[in-house]
This record gives structure tokens, sequence and C-alpha cells, in this order.
């Protein structure tokens, strides 16, 4: 009985609303990611979740029962910082110990559970060491191990992976799904790198502003972003936009973009509007829709390569090519897509769909 | 190629240690000029029957002076009082200090006041703050009294200072008062230095608010509160002001530093007051250096 529901929940420093109105559910089991730029909010919806800030409005469930008021120890949490925050005058083993023997668990179990969760991380050879005499890496797989000894159901987790270097990253990365893959604990997960959230999450909660821009699947937010904000923070490199206008016809839509024009199924919108464009979605020289381009630079990345063009008047375009294009800058491309896969969003940066037939 | 980089690696740091010396060489050369030196002349003077009218004439008596002090009583009186009013007036600051600390660090309305406040006592000279109790203990016209038989608890005012049972409680009292929020500033300095998010880590598993104060704070506030001790002790060890003005002529108070000045002032003998100020230093080291060792062997133990 793990499962979270939040209900108009509101978060308020003095005058200032940090969390508006938020409202989710998160199921039992279920690996959930708050993502969104810093200062958006997800740490303080996260520590709400704890304990550790009040709610200023609004109702916390967790297993279907009211939590608002519950001290942090008594909701079955356990919680990764950051900054890790190791009792830093304690052995590694002690501080994978500390809360059981604040629980009063007879030593023989107590060294059991430990030299388990110390195998299942792999510090067995850290267990006597003191927190300053690891590396970074390594504290946090003690942070972890220090959640996980608990054996709760629900894991809090605030940036883990923040202050480790790319390689650590991606390995700690691989770790914590392997982690919830075994434990099969209810997570919440905070991050600011898209990356993290494509690759661990079932589902992604973009906040903005203290607010839910969107829940749902990666690939639902990848492939029905329904914001330009969105859009434009899942996935990487970022999505293009080129400016266009969008006219309703009879039965079908003309949309004109850097002077070329197309149909489209009818939408039901006249006007300006940004079209999307993933650059893994470009294609060099080919696709439904067409626009001439100037090449400015060419990045390889080895197997494939980031190619930098402008379109029109200034705008700019990236595009993920497969192997290294032989391509001088200033060459003139066309650079297409599929009809099917730009992105487009209304002047109040909302997603635009077909109308149904 | 590895030995030059080691040659110039080598040379780079007596470079530095060369640059070290030149900015330790002004304080070195006043703390010669104020200390060392003072202190070499007393340990020399202790060994000759100089007198303080003529200290240029003497002759060396080998340990006669030292032979004198230790047979007289009242020089083991005044260490015993030395010993009392140290380890009493610093255990009380140590405690009251650590829990004034803990309160100021705590959440409370008007701790930014109350910080600037608890300063005061402090801030004032000793012999000021020694002089103002004096008077607020009077016998007759004290506040203190004044206050007591006001409340009906006495009927005729009390001679706090000169009642041989009352000084030397008296004088912990005021000293408590004095150096308290010495006490309070450094350790709250400490306190304010603890990493808060193993509080955060505490509450959510379930550690209670005591254990959080035993097993966290305690231990990681222990080299703050020790430092704040040893400057304590030496200064407690040689106490000279608050006695001299609360109760100058009383032997119940009479501290080391008080007989040397004694001993030298008002007996004249250059010899014994400096044979007691040389005891007065070695007493002081002696304890400074017993505490350092076991506080550190304490770390260890504790492995903090
Ligand atoms: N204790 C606090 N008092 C006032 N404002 C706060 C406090 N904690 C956070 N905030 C504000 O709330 C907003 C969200 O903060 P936070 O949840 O930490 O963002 P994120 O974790 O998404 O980067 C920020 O604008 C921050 O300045
Ligand atoms: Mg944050």
């Amino acid at each position: 009985m793990s499962g979270i529901d939040l209900t108009d929940v509101v978060k308020r420093f003095g005058a200032l609303t940090v969390i508006d109105k938020v409202n989710l559910r998160v199921g039992e089991g279920e690996f959930v990611v708050f993502v969104g730029p810093s200062g958006c909010g997800k740490s303080t919806l996260l520590r709400m979740i704890a304990g550790l800030e009040e709610i200023s409005d609004g109702e916390l469930q967790i297993g279907g029962k009211r939590m608002n008021e519950t001290p942090p120890a008594e909701r079955g949490i356990a919680m990764v910082f950051q900054s890790y925050a190791l009792y830093p005058h304690m052995s590694v083993e002690r501080n994978l110990g500390f809360a059981l023997e604040t629980a009063r668990l007879a030593a023989g179990e107590i060294k059991e559970r430990v030299s388990k969760v110390a195998r299942f991380l792999k510090i067995e050879h850290l267990l006597h060491r003191r927190p300053a005499q690891l590396s970074g890496g390594q504290q946090q797989r003690v942070a972890i191990g220090r959640a996980l000894v608990r054996s709760q159901k629900l894991f809090l987790f605030d940036e883990p992976l923040s202050n480790l270097d790319a390689d650590l990253r991606m390995e700690m990365r691989v770790e914590i799904a392997r982690i919830h893959r075994e434990l099969k604990a209810t997570t919440v997960y905070v991050t600011h790198d898209q990356l993290e959230a494509m690759t661990l999450a079932d589902r992604i909660v973009v906040l903005k502003d203290g607010r839910i821009a969107q829940v749902g699947t990666p690939m639902e937010l990848y492939e029905r972003p329904a914001s330009k904000f969105v859009a434009s923070f899942i996935g990487a490199p970022r999505m293009n936009f080129l400016p266009g206008t969008l006219r309703r016809d009879t039965g079908a839509s003309r949309l004109e973009v850097m002077g070329v024009t197309h149909t489209l199924d009818r939408i039901d919108y006249d006007g300006e509007i940004s079209i999307g464009l993933r650059p893994e979605d470009l294609i060099l020289g080919g696709g439904e829709v067409q626009i001439p381009a100037q090449v400015l630079l060419v990045e390889p990345l080895g197997g494939e390569a980031l190619v930098h063009a402008r379109v029109g008047d200034g705008q700019m375009l990236v595009m993920k090519v497969q192997g290294k294009p032989d391509l001088r800058p200033n060459a003139d491309i066309t650079v297409g897509w599929m009809r099917s896969k730009a992105h487009l969003f209304g002047a109040d940066e909302l997603a635009l769909r077909a109308a149904e037939a | 190629m590895v030995s030059g980089v080691l040659m110039k690696s080598l040379g780079l740091r007596q470079a530095r240690a060369r640059t070290a010396w030149w900015f330790l060489a002004p304080s070195l050369l006043v703390l010669t000029a104020v200390a060392l030196w003072p202190l070499g002349r007393t340990f020399v003077f202790s060994f000759t029957d100089a007198l303080l009218t003529e200290p240029d004439f003497y002759s060396y008596i080998g340990f006669d002076n030292y032979r004198a002090l230790f047979e007289d009583p009242l020089w083991w009186q005044s260490v015993r009082n030395t010993l009392y009013f140290t380890v009493i007036s610093v255990s009380i600051e140590t405690v009251l200090g650590l829990t004034i600390a803990l309160l100021l660090n705590s959440h409370i309305a008007g701790r930014g006041a109350m910080r600037a406040i608890i300063l005061i006592p402090w801030s004032i000279p000793v012999v000021v703050s020694a002089r103002m109790w004096q008077w607020m203990l009077h016998d007759q016209f004290g506040i203190v009294n004044h206050v007591l038989k006001m409340a009906g608890f006495i009927d005729s005012g009390i001679a706090w200072t000169a009642n041989a049972s009352l000084v030397m409680p008296v004088i912990i009292a005021v000293d408590v008062w004095i150096t308290t929020p010495f006490m309070v500033l450094l350790i709250l300095a400490g306190l304010q230095m603890l990493p808060r998010g193993i509080y955060e880590v505490a509450a959510i598993d379930g550690v209670p608010a005591w254990k959080q104060f035993t097993s966290l704070t305690l231990p990681l506030l222990a080299p703050s509160i020790a430092v704040a001790v040893l400057f304590r002790l030496l200064d407690a060890l040689r106490m000279f002001d608050l006695s001299f003005v609360l109760s100058s002529n009383s032997d119940d108070t009479k501290t080391v530093s008080i007989y040397a000045r004694e001993v030298l002032v008002n007996f004249q003998d250059m010899g014994v007051g400096s044979a007691a100020s040389t005891a007065v230093f070695l007493m002081i080291a002696v304890v400074t250096a017993i505490y350092v060792t076991v506080f550190r062997l304490n770390r260890r133990l504790l492995g903090v």
C-alpha cells in the first residue's frame, strides 16, 4: 500500500506560491520522475510527500491514508538526497545500520541486513571506511544503501546523480533501474536531466512554475508533447521550432512554412503557429515537405553527426544524420520531414491536433 | 625526469616554508618580547633570592624558593581553590552554554535579538562586572538582598562576599554570568556548521530527537565544544580579577595567581613569587597537555 494521491496540493512560502494545485496519482510499484527546469518546484513537491515541508493546502494520501499531518518517520518512506547527507562521523557500516539500531533491531539482524544491502550494491569492501574516504559514486551507493536497508515500500530520490560525472551517472542510472526492477518499490525521482527521466521513468511528470505541464509515459511525452515547453524540454538535442501560418479550409488545412505550402488533415485553427521538428526527424535531401537551407557546421559524433543549418532569414535548425555526411559550410541543401512528424503549436503554445473526422 | 620534478616540488615547498616564516616573523618577535622573555626571566628569578625593591642584587639559591613554596599550606589551598573554581565554573558554563546555543540555534522567535543581548555580559570588562556585582551583592544596599527581603526569603541582608562558605559559589556564579556568552558564541558557531541534511535523513528514518542529539549533534559538535572548553580552562586556571575584586583578602577564594602576586608585591619576595608564577605556568601547561591528550584519545576511540 504505497501508492500516492495528491489532490489540489499547494505550497506557499509566505506570499510566494511555489506549488499550485497539483493533482497526481502514483500507482503502487510505479517509477515516476518529476522533471522541469531549476526552481520549478520539483524538490518542494517531493519534500511535501516526504513530510519535510508542510502542505499549505490540499491533501496527500499514501496507501489510501491521509498523510498531511503524519511525521516523516511514519509515512513509510526512504529518501536519497542530492548531497547524500551521510553521517560524516560514522563508518559506512554504521551509516547503513543506524536507522535499524534506532528501531531496536537485534545486532545480528542489523548486521545481516547491512551486509545483504552492501552485497547488493557492491560496497562490502567499503564498510569500515568513513564517508570522507569515499569517492562521490561510492558515497551515492552508500546513501542509496541506507535508504534500501529499511525495506520501505516508497522511495524518494532528489536529484541523486547531479553531483556525479557523466560516466558514473550512467552507471548509477543503470543501478537505480536495476534496484527498481528487483524491489518493485513505488519510486518518485526528481531530476532536471531529461535523459534520466526518459530512461528511468514509467511515467514522467513535467513541472513548470509549480504546475504540472504534462504527465505521461516517456514515449507519450516524446511523441505527443502537449505544449511547446514540454516539447523543448524532452529530447536531446532540443526540438527545432520554425514559424509558419496555418489556414483552415474545407476538409483540410494548409500550412505555409519557409515559403513552402502543403496540406494537412483539417485542424481547427487559423493563424500564426510554431512548427516543432525533432533533429532526428529531419531528413537531409528528402521527406514529404522540403525547404532549402545552408550548412553552417557539421559536428561528427562518430556513428552519427549533427548538422547545423540556416533556413530562411536567420532561422537555425539542428539535424541528426547517420554516418558522416560530406558537407562543407555554406553548402546548399534541402531539409525535409514527414508530415506526421511535425508538431504544431498555436499562439498559446499548446499543441494543435487534427480534428476528429 | 622524475627526480627533476621531485626536486622542483621540493624547491617549491622550501620556498613556501620560507615565505611562511617571513609572515610569522613579526608575531614571533612580538611574542618573544612580551611573553617568552618575561617568562624566561621569571624562571631564572625563581632560583634566586632577589627582592622586588632591588632586583639587580641577587644570588642563586637553587631550589630553596620551590621548597618554601611547597611547604606553604596557603599555596596548596590556592591550588585547591583554583582547581575547584576551574572545574565547577567551566562545567556549568559548558552545560549552560550548550543549552543556550541549542535554543538560539532552533527556530524560536526573536533569536536574532537574543543573540545580540546574550553577548552583553561578556563584552563588559571583568573588573567592571565584578564591581557591579559587588554592589548588587552588598549586604546592606545590594539589590540582591533587597529583592530577597521583599520576597520574604530572608530577614536581614546576607554578606555574600564575606561569608566563607558563600564567597566561592558567588564568585563562580558571577564568572558563569560573565563567560557563558563566550561559550554560547563558540558552540553556536559550531552548531551552524553542522550539515543540515543529516537531520532530514534522521527525521525520515525515525531517529528520535534525543538520539539525534546524542548520536549526531554531540559527536559532531565535540571539536567545537572541546576548543571552547580549552579556552575557558586556560582562562579559569589563571583567574585573578574576579576573586581580587570581590574578595581580595579571603583565603577561601585565593587563586594561584593572587597568591603569586601577594608574595611578589606584598612580601616583596621576587624569588618565591617567581617560583609561584613558574608553578602556575607549569600547572596550566600540564592541565592543557592532559586535556589535549585525553581529547585526542577520545576522538580516536569514539571515531569522531
Ligand atoms: N524555504 C523556502 N523559502 C522560500 N522559498 C523557497 C523555499 N524553498 C524553495 N523555495 C522556492 O521555491 C521554488 C521551488 O524550489 P525547488 O522546489 O527547490 O525547485 P527545484 O527543486 O525544482 O529546483 C524556488 O523558486 C525556490 O526559490
Ligand atoms: Mg531541487
